[in-house]
């Protein structure tokens, strides 16, 4: 129990090392991305190819979620979830009916190897 | 009164010079060691496709400045003070978390596996027992067709979202957690496993900020 301890103990002070290092390596890079930013160029669209599918399925099924009455606007989400998720849907039977893949067609929609 | 557009929690101290939704711009609200990522609005922004990528845009952005736990998206606060409450009673869940995806980011892979090989034509089912063992002999072979792309992709990432087929178990749907430094090794193994498996159609999208790994749910 105590081994454990230590072990909790001694990842905190790792991690406390690694903060520092993140803070300086976040200074750096933040002129960069601000500079993107300033561009207005989206890395999501520009660096790589991003299904719809998974950006959908991380951002609305994924992430930290924020319980109780503090949050707002979650009958919005929901509405866009329905949205999404049924355009998907219909995206995924064309595929499955048509045997070809539609998420090679578009970039939004496009699911290639890394 | 306005509102509070969060897009992440981090243990990181620097300030983003960065832009938010409707280019408002990002503010930390402190909370002990951590610090939520968010914007001010009006009121609440809308929400739609177009806002879905504007948010994904910024959480990249954040990722690349910094270890961070992405929120779900839409989530909007009203008062500061209801935020810095909950990263006080969550704190030791969000450091786990962060300790957890620090270092590393979030693969997507979806696969369409081939229908299980049968050898001999199935013979009609006669009683309820042959009928089940039949069943269970194909959810076998449909598993190991699942653990040839899942196993030799875990064994890149330092921890996984199991396979999914909610519908189809052909349709294979799993997420990865994997060492910025991994990356370019995982899609190696995508590929090979698109070039060595035969009727299997492979496909990887990220690096991903850790949508999936944010809470203790993964093997």
């Amino acid at each position: 129990m105590s081994d454990e301890r230590e072990q909790v103990q001694r990842r905190r002070e790792q991690a406390s090392r690694r903060r520092d290092r993140d803070r300086e390596a976040w200074r750096k890079r933040n002129e960069a991305a601000r500079e993107r930013q300033e561009r207005g160029v989206s890395r999501a669209l520009r660096d790589r190819d991003v299904s719809l599918l998974d950006l959908v399925d991380r951002l609305l099924a994924g992430g930290v979620v924020i319980h109780g009455e503090i949050t707002l606007a979650v009958a919005d989400v929901d509405l866009v979830y329905v949205g999404l998720r049924a355009l998907i849907a219909s995206v995924e039977t064309i595929e499955r009916d048509v045997g070809v893949s539609l998420s090679a067609t578009g970039p939004s929609l496009k699911a290639s190897a890394l | 009164m306005s509102v509070l557009y969060v897009y992440a929690i981090t243990d990181s101290s620097a300030e983003p010079q960065l832009v938010g939704l409707h280019g408002a711009p990002l503010q930390r609200i402190e909370g002990g060691e951590l610090a939520a990522l968010v914007s001010e609005h009006p009121v609440a922004p809308e929400l739609d496709e177009e806002v879905l990528w504007e948010h994904e845009q910024v959480v990249e952005e954040l990722m690349s400045l910094a270890t961070i736990l992405p929120l779900r998206f839409g989530s909007s606060v009203e008062r500061a003070d209801a935020l810095i409450a909950m990263m006080a009673e969550r704190r030791e869940e969000f450091l786990e978390a962060l300790d957890r995806v620090r270092g590393a980011v979030e693969l997507s892979v979806r696969a369409e596996l081939p229908p299980p090989r049968v050898e001999d034509p199935p013979p009609r089912a006669r009683s309820g027992t042959e009928y089940l063992m039949q069943r269970a002999e194909h959810e076998r072979r449909e598993r190991e067709a699942v653990e040839l792309v899942h196993r030799p992709l875990a064994a890149l990432a330092k921890c996984s979202i199991p396979p999914v087929g909610p519908h189809d178990p052909r349709q294979f749907k799993a997420a990865y957690l994997v060492e910025e430094a991994g990356v370019e090794a995982f899609g190696s193994r995508v590929s090979e496993l698109n070039a060595g498996l035969e009727d299997v159609r492979v496909s990887c999208t990220g690096p991903w900020p850790p949508y999936s790994f944010v809470a203790e749910r993964s093997a």
